[in-house]
């Protein structure tokens, strides 16, 4: 009888203490709004939950920061229709707006931007007929199902394209990997953006995004360190790859900073180290998850870039930077001009034939490292990006260098910037990541 | 050139129209062009970026559909295969490397970049010619160090069914070596699994799958084709690499 009362005593203990747990729990759960439902996506007649920031303050304000009083209105302004969905953006975002509906109305770069006019612009028209005449006529019954894209194309850098419109996939497998991820704030001088994307081709065969990023500071805080890496290839795990380069790198680059300076980074060593990560990362993997096919090699196989640049500087001030980079993401400088500088060397487009061939961790390639000691002055930015965005850039020197170069004058408001790194350009449907680093003169609104 | 409009993957058909292929054989190959475009369709994002061509040789060789987006075509221009004479495979190989180059040239200068055709070469018979081993090597001996010979190669694809001759065949398969995922394959009909007609069809799933996957691939920054898995391979058709032939 003893026994059998100290069990159920027991027990009666346990879910008491269990539900004192999920009480707690649930009075400290903040209610923060779906960060994908703000900004880009439509709210008409509704009022917003969030205050989008300024140019020059963290982005994003969570919902019970703001009096429950406070209503933040719409901003009137260019309303633009992509697909069937109305975007009603802010006013920061509404300038952004207008450059995109400018390019997409006379599908050039902004060199032909006239006057704003006064009325609201007419709205694009997607019209699947018209874009593909062929279609619904062959054999298929899946012609003609055309749908409208999960969020809309924001911006349009010369021809679009079928795929923007008529990707809609949601899911990917494995689950639970983020199609986006974005950060934005200050940093001493610096004002960072970061967007990592899914691109169409990996939306459309519900593959995870394979870019990662990893945003990090070093030397008390003296130094801000960016990793960017691009999983490479079909394997179903280099999206791992990519999150362990970005994060393990970022973590080695800070320790090696308590020793020595930016320029006197170490990278064979850290390169080794991912490498022998990588390759432990993919041995511990369970068995059933590994096709038995795939080489050690190329199952994690990823590129990695990183920067490591003055933070504890004044504003105004020349920041130093060290760049390393492994593969072909690519580090950028925009200079003052509007001028796009290649900070580590650009893809050889001589080729008859093009490939997507790149060097890759685990595997080492050391004359495949390219390290960089460079400085951005004042009013000039850093960027640093995988491939989706590198490779439709080219030299810089285009449209997309053009179209670009324009947005990123100055950091954009944070959902902006996403939808500019998003932007729909005919075959170009790999992931997209950018991290970009304004070093401004001024702080101060 | 300062920057790339767009980046495309061109696959290339090829099939064999000799007298024996008519009928059920003719009428599934026909059935290729509609079937990948279907395929094409469902796949949002390949729309944009694939180009289908079709060739059929006999005695001669004829470009029945050039390079073409073929989402674009609306049905009456599908081209229709219908047989004719013998089987030189010298034809369509002289043909095939003419038509590379000149589309590969006009895609250049329309601002894409290209990625290395792939081409599947179809055939129900052994070649009625002699020189075809040399017009092959024309289209695919390529030496990097010294970049000398066709920059432009394919990788070839063949695809065998009743007559042809498994042992020519395996020949054209290209490149026949290097890393795994290089390496092309040769597709036969399994005779005692399936008729030619419906080994052409399995094969047609094959090459939609690999022009599906190798979309996915290219996009990913893989290198070269990629094809379905060993396992997913229909009852009616066998696949070869290079290697089981070197002896």
């Amino acid at each position: 009888v003893t026994a059998f009362h100290l069990i159920v005593a027991c027990l009666l203990a346990a879910i008491i203490l269990a539900l004192i747990y999920v009480y707690k729990e649930v009075r400290t759960l903040k209610l923060v709004p779906d960060k994908s439902d703000l900004g880009l996506l439509p709210r008409p007649n509704d009022e917003y939950g969030v205050a989008m920031a300024d140019r020059n303050s963290p982005p994003l304000y969570e919902a019970q920061d703001l009096p429950r009083s406070a209503k933040l209105t719409p901003v009137e302004g260019p309303t633009l229709v992509s697909a069937n969905r109305t975007v009603v953006p802010d006013a920061e975002l509404a300038e952004d707006y207008e450059r995109a509906v400018h390019v997409m109305g006379r599908g050039s770069g902004l060199d032909d931007i006239g006057p704003v006019p006064d009325t609201p612009m007419a709205a694009p028209r997607l019209d699947p007929t018209s874009l593909n005449p062929g279609r619904g006529k062959a054999s298929s019954d899946a012609a003609g199902t055309v749908q409208s894209t999960g969020d809309g194309v924001a911006l349009i850098i010369g021809e679009a394209g079928l795929a923007p419109y008529a990707v809609t996939d949601l899911l990917s497998e494995p689950w639970g990997h983020p199609d986006t991820i974005l950060d934005a704030g200050v940093i001493g001088p610096l004002h960072v953006r970061a967007v990592s994307s899914r691109g169409l081709s990996h939306r459309s065969y519900k593959r995870p995004r394979q870019d990662s990023y990893c945003l990090a500071s070093g030397n008390s805080g003296g130094s801000f360190i960016i990793g960017v890496a691009d999983g490479v290839g079909n394997s179903p795990d280099s999206h791992i790859g990519a999150s362990i380069a970005v994060r393990q790198g970022c973590k080695l680059v800070s320790q090696q900073l308590l020793d020595v300076a930016a320029d006197g980074i170490d990278w064979t060593k850290i390169l080794e180290n991912l490498s022998r990560t990588i390759l432990a990362a993919h041995a511990r993997r369970p068995a059933e998850d590994v096709a038995s096919s795939t080489e050690p090699g190329l199952a994690m196989a990823t590129t990695a870039i990183f920067a490591v640049l003055d933070a504890g500087l004044r504003p105004g001030d020349t920041i130093g930077v060290a760049i390393a980079s492994y593969g072909d993401s690519s580090a950028w400088a925009l200079r003052a001009n509007r001028h796009w500088n290649a900070l580590t060397p650009v893809k050889d487009e001589g080729e008859e034939i093009t490939s997507s061939k790149t060097v890759a961790l685990p595997n080492l390639v050391p004359a495949a490292l390219a390290v960089n000691n460079c400085t951005i002055a004042a009013n000039e930015a850093l960027f640093l990006m995988s491939d989706g965005v590198g490779d439709p850039l080219g030299n810089g020197s285009g449209e997309v260098g053009r179209v670009l170069a324009e947005l990123w004058s100055s950091p954009p408001s944070l959902f902006a910037f996403a939808a500019q790194v998003g932007f729909a350009r005919r075959t170009w449907d790999d992931d997209r990541t950018v991290v970009g680093v304004w070093n401004r003169e001024k702080t101060s609104k | 050139m300062s920057e790339t409009r767009g980046r495309l993957l061109p696959f290339y058909i090829i099939v064999d129209v000799s007298a024996s292929m008519a009928g059920d054989k003719l009428d599934q190959a026909n059935q290729i062009l509609p079937d990948l475009f279907d395929a094409l369709v469902k796949t949002s994002a390949l729309q944009d970026k694939v180009r289908i061509g079709l060739i059929d040789f006999s005695d001669d060789a004829r470009v029945l559909l050039p390079l073409a987006d073929l989402v674009e075509l609306t049905a009456d221009q599908f081209p229709e295969l219908s047989a004719r004479g013998g089987t030189s495979y010298t034809e369509p190989f002289r043909l095939l490397k003419n038509q590379i180059t000149s589309d590969v040239a006009q895609l250049k200068q329309d601002g894409y970049q290209v990625h290395r055709p792939a081409v599947f070469f179809l055939s129900d018979g052994a070649p009625t010619d002699t020189n075809w081993q040399q017009a092959f090597t024309e289209l695919t001996a390529y030496d990097r160090e010294s970049k000398t010979g066709f920059g432009m190669y394919p990788n070839f694809v063949p695809l065998g069914v009743d007559g042809a001759d498994e042992r020519i065949l395996a020949q054209l398969i290209h490149p026949k070596d290097g890393p795994p995922d290089r390496r092309s394959r040769m597709y036969l009909q399994n005779k005692n699994k399936a008729s030619a007609g419906e080994a052409i069809r399995e094969m047609a799933e094959v090459l939609i799958a690999s022009v599906v996957q190798s979309g996915q691939n290219a996009a990913a920054g893989g290198s070269g084709m990629t094809f379905p898995a060993h396992d997913d391979l229909p009852d009616g058709i066998e696949e070869f690499d290079g290697e089981d032939w070197i002896a």
